[in-house]
């Protein structure tokens, strides 16, 4: 009979090699086999992982890390010499939240999907959503068992989001996190600090550092500087790489967003222009050349080439 | 659904067994034991009852509708890792107003043979990770704390990774016992 000191050994053993990368099929076979052969092993395994994933286990290490050093590691072993700069104390909490994670033993491998300018592409994930791309938009999507994540680093993308009950669905804008069931919606990433959701479908709920938001079908809003607030629904707003661009009192910084969806030259424009002169119209972002013909007769801008990029000035 | 449903089930844990997966003969898997362990890693983890067996259920019910459309690696890493989620998630939840962390507002008096005290616990724990062996205390919290690979840990440690290994399930089992003995002098005291 195996003693308690051996099943707790076991326990602990089998706690470490899921937190790591390499915890493949074979041995999450051998995992539950073991799990399964006796209730004390569940035990032990229940016992040894609510330890481990104590908050007050991760506040204890770093009380001990920040001891003295004398106390610290035995110099003997050391072939690193730990004098060098700690660059981990100021990420102590990042990586505080990753050993939370840590437990994630199907590694979610990020798949990113990128469109060039004027390019539009419609993906089909593997549980059934499909994902429709902009123009010079990109996504990295990540899949566990318990939970969809997808990142809009850039540009736009309209969703439409298979139904799971108990698998949430995030896209992450930047500074807004939007939640979702099972619904149609599309995200307009303008600026890291603009971005507009617009719902045909469903429900989301729309989450920045501040406050929350809920949109239902028919509904839009606009996140910036830290503010949610409704927005009038347009059909454009639902349609990922459309051609037109309505405005209402917006800033040019939008519509530049927007161009740069369709142009191959990059556009610059100057950073307090972009915000403070607002603009209301209908534009037609796919053509370059006519929408900055008119922002140059309608508002006086200068238009200037220099190379393969334009500036606004 | 039917074929899912638990066709025995004793209490001294040989299981009933239950087919997934589409009832292929060999895939037989006992959801109550399962459970069981679900809700005894949650009332470790320092909550009532009540909250231990909704998030198993609620992880049982993931688990199932995930079986329905692949085999997971294991069965059990997967349910604790959606119990462990379901658990922040929760918490996140109950906490948005009022900021505060790990209380549960609807907390039951704890179990007499737990260390509830959260301060005490801590200190505990600071306590046995003081009394460890320097080397196996760096281990620990490379592992913990940073989430360090064992082959990164063996390289700046100059140990080998069976060293690592074993540093890791030593201080581990180090923490248990203190806890332990701590909530055993409870039960005494």
């Amino acid at each position: 009979m195996r003693s308690i000191e051996q099943t707790n050994a076991e326990a602990a053993g089998w706690l470490d090699r899921m937190n790591r990368s390499a915890f493949d099929s074979v041995e999450g076979a051998r995992f539950d086999e073991w799990m399964r052969a006796d209730p004390r092993n569940r035990e032990a395994f229940a016992e040894m992982a609510a330890l481990w994933d104590d908050r007050l286990l991760e506040q204890a290490c770093v009380a001990v890390r920040e001891a003295p050093a004398t106390e610290r590691v035995a110099a003997r072993a050391v072939r690193r010499p730990l004098s060098r700069p700690r660059r981990w104390l100021p990420l102590a909490a990042s990586a505080a939240a990753a050993a939370v994670a840590a437990l994630l033993f199907i590694p979610a491998i990020p798949v990113s999907h990128q469109t060039a300018p004027g390019v539009m592409r419609t993906v089909a994930l593997s549980d059934g959503t499909t994902l429709s791309l902009g123009g010079n938009s990109a996504v990295t999507v990540r899949y566990w068992p318990w939970r969809r994540e997808v990142e809009l680093t850039r540009g736009e993308a309209g969703f439409d989001v298979s139904h799971s009950s108990w698998r949430s669905f995030e896209v992450d804008a930047g500074s807004v996190r939007i939640g979702v069931l099972g619904t149609a919606f599309h995200i307009d990433r303008l600026s890291q600090h603009r971005v507009s959701v617009a719902v045909a479908r469903g429900k989301v709920r729309l989450t920045d550092a501040a406050s929350q938001l809920d949109l239902a079908a028919g509904e839009a809003a606009l996140a910036s500087d830290s503010v949610l607030r409704r927005i009038p629904m347009d059909p454009e707003h639902v349609r990922p790489g459309s051609e037109w661009f309505v405005m209402r009192d917006a800033p040019l910084g939008d519509l530049v967003a927007k161009m740069r969806r369709f142009s191959d030259a990059s556009i610059a424009v100057d950073g307090t222009l972009a915000d403070d002169l607002r603009l209301t119209g209908r534009f037609r972002v796919s053509a370059t050349e006519e929408t900055l013909a008119l922002l140059r007769k309608g508002y006086g801008l200068d238009i200037a080439r220099d190379g393969d990029v334009i500036r606004i000035e | 659904m039917r074929s899912r449903r638990a066709r025995t089930h004793d209490q001294d844990g040989s299981y009933g067994a239950i087919a997934i997966g589409g009832g292929e003969a060999d895939e037989f898997f006992d959801w109550p034991a399962v459970r069981d362990a679900i809700v005894a890693y949650v009332v470790r983890r320092g909550h009532p009852r009540h909250l231990a067996e909704d998030v198993a259920q609620d992880t049982i019910a993931a688990l199932i509708a995930y079986t329905d459309e692949r085999r997971p690696g294991s069965i059990y890493a997967l349910a604790f890792r959606i119990a462990a989620n379901r658990l922040a998630d929760h918490f996140r939840k109950n906490n948005r107003f009022t900021g505060e962390l790990e209380s549960d507002p609807s907390c039951e008096k704890p179990l007499p043979d737990r260390v509830a005290d959260g301060k005490r616990k801590l200190a505990i724990l600071k306590h046995a990770m003081s009394a460890m062996p320097s080397l196996r205390r760096e281990v620990i919290v490379r592992r913990r704390l940073e989430n360090q690979s064992h082959a990164r840990i063996a390289s700046d440690l100059g140990l080998s990774l069976s060293s690592v290994e074993k540093h890791v399930t030593r201080g581990m089992n180090d923490l248990r016992k203190a806890l332990a003995a701590a909530e055993c002098r409870d039960r005494i005291g």
